[in-house]
């Protein structure tokens, strides 16, 4: 699975370079991103631009990670396709995530997080 | 290691079994190639060194008969010659020989050979012992995947068990379902039943992920989700009073509790499942429906055009915050209602475009004139003529039921 990292003053910027985080990446991707929680960064933006479909197992995978984030991390997604929005309205997680339109916003929201 | 010796001179074969006996092998002499070619069956030997020319039979016949054999083993040949020139070569590589070596003998050189044609039998040996223990894991693993593929067919029949008999009619509503496991089981699951007579209960659900953990989810699910109070039914309340219990209502009520149940520990891997539970007040013609991240339910009225009702809600055992709603549909007679899993909007093509919810609207409106049982054989075979095959990579599952005024 190819995820590029990048910190961006004390934020960490995790791009997904897969087009599909479906039932075959899921268990690897919330392995890979748990690493980085592990590690300590308590605030990280998922961009997920490259990724035009997500199944359950992704989306599973995506709040798993948000779970091992705990009470004091910040987890934010941006770059979702349509239909990605689609699933995130779909099952409401549009309410339990912060989804920005782009990365820029996404580092703006988080950097006024203490 | 034994070598055969096959020389018609005494001189020789005394000269050779005299050398070979010196740099530690045990040689055996015979002075034609009838006794060479019996011993070479009866003794296991893998060695020859042979003559070319003898009476009763060349050495070129002997390497012939030996390849002929089919011997379990490697048998390794050097001929001896004295004949010059390469069509001798040739014809004795035809043969079999695997080399040479000119007369007069130097017996360093014949040691040397015999040195590279042992290199050769240990290297035959240790791949032939390398393929045994290869062949023995392969089938292992045959008798492994036996046992594996038997006990998933049999939990695949219990699965099906589960399923409520196709073509149902309850107080005069139809309901039929469509089910295409990915593998032998599957995480989708529905049923329906009476709740009274009054009222019949419906849902399907889809527990994230496709195979045995999911499908063992669907299982618990399916046994929970029962009408039956003596067996602690969540969809029927106790009552101390005639008629001594009540349905559940909202229908979002049953799945917050089933929220609170299902919900999984941060350190694993997040198991949740989407659903659609509803209950049909045959009486009233309403449905109260509550749905739970399962994608959005196809209403098709008998008069007016297919549409997607709901606005979504969380999956249940993803979030303890999670709130759950339910909406009210009031129905006709002969009004459709169509729920399905995410596995027919996202089922792939070859090209990798999905499905979609559009092209199943439209199928779904193309059905109308249809009986509800053959309306799920045509969605099957159009999503299978979609996919190009009725392999699918998740779950299919759909349930549609026909709404009647008589109850």
């Amino acid at each position: 699975m190819q995820i590029e990292s990048k910190n961006e003053n004390g934020i960490l910027v995790l791009k997904l370079s897969e087009k599909r985080l479906d039932a075959k990446l899921a268990i690897d991707f919330r392995d890979t991103v748990g690493e980085f929680i592990k590690n300590n960064n308590k605030l990280i933006i998922l961009n997920m631009s490259a990724v035009d479909f997500i199944d359950s197992s992704g989306l599973g995978a995506i709040v798993s990670c948000l779970k091992l984030m705990g009470p004091h991390g910040h987890l934010s997604l941006c770059g979702l396709s349509a239909r990605v929005v689609a699933l995130f309205k779909l099952t409401r997680m549009d309410r339990v995530f912060t989804l920005c339109a782009t990365e820029e916003q996404a580092l703006q929201s988080l950097s006024l997080c203490p | 290691m034994r070598i055969l010796v096959v020389d018609d001179s005494a001189m020789i074969r005394s000269m050779l079994g005299h050398s070979l006996k010196g740099w530690g092998y045990q040689p055996v002499a015979v002075d034609n190639i009838e006794k060479a070619s019996q011993l070479i069956l009866t003794e296991n030997i893998q060695f020859v060194l042979t003559d070319w020319i003898m009476p009763g039979g060349t050495g070129p016949t002997l390497c012939r008969r030996i390849r002929d054999m089919d011997l379990p083993y490697y048998v390794y040949i050097i001929l001896i010659t004295s004949l010059e020139g390469s069509q001798s070569l040739v014809e004795g590589i035809d043969a079999g020989a695997d080399d040479f070596i000119h007369k007069p003998i130097k017996l360093e050189e014949l040691h040397a050979r015999i040195r590279a044609g042992e290199r050769m039998l240990q290297l035959e040996h240790t791949l032939k012992e390398r393929n045994d223990k290869l062949q023995e894991i392969s089938r292992n693993l045959i008798a492994a995947q036996e046992i594996i593929n038997r006990d998933l067919v049999l939990a695949g029949n219990m699965q099906r068990a589960l399923l409520p008999t196709s073509s149902s009619s309850l107080q005069g509503v139809s309901i039929d379902g469509l089910f295409c496991p990915s593998s032998h089981v599957s995480g989708d699951i529905f049923n329906f039943f009476r709740l009274d007579e009054h009222h019949i209960g419906f849902y399907v659900a889809d527990v994230a992920g496709h195979g045995v953990a999911a499908a063992m989810l669907s299982f618990t699910l399916s046994r929970l989700l029962t009408p039956d109070m003596s067996r602690g039914s969540p969809l029927k309340l106790k009552l101390s009073d005639p008629p001594f219990y009540e349905i559940v209502m909202p229908s979002s009520s049953v799945v917050e509790e089933l929220n609170v149940q299902f919900q999984t520990d941060a350190t694993h891997n997040i198991l949740y499942f989407t659903m659609i539970y509803g209950v049909i007040d045959t009486r009233l013609h309403v449905i109260d429906i509550c749905q739970a991240g399962h994608p959005n339910p196809i209403y098709l009225p008998k008069e007016g055009s297919a549409q997607f009702i709901g606005e979504g809600g969380f999956p249940v055992g993803i979030t303890t915050l999670a709130e759950y709603e339910s909406f009210r549909l009031d129905y006709n007679s002969g009004d459709r209602l169509f729920l399905y899993s995410d596995g027919i909007t996202e089922c792939a093509n070859a090209n990798n475009e999905l499905f979609g919810t559009d092209r199943l609207l439209m199928l779904v409106s193309d059905t109308r004139h249809l009986p509800i049982n053959e309306v799920l054989k045509k969605i099957e075979a159009e999503i299978s003529i979609w996919r190009g095959s009725n392999e699918f990579e998740d779950d299919v599952s759909m349930l549609v039921l026909e709404m009647s005024s008589n109850s």
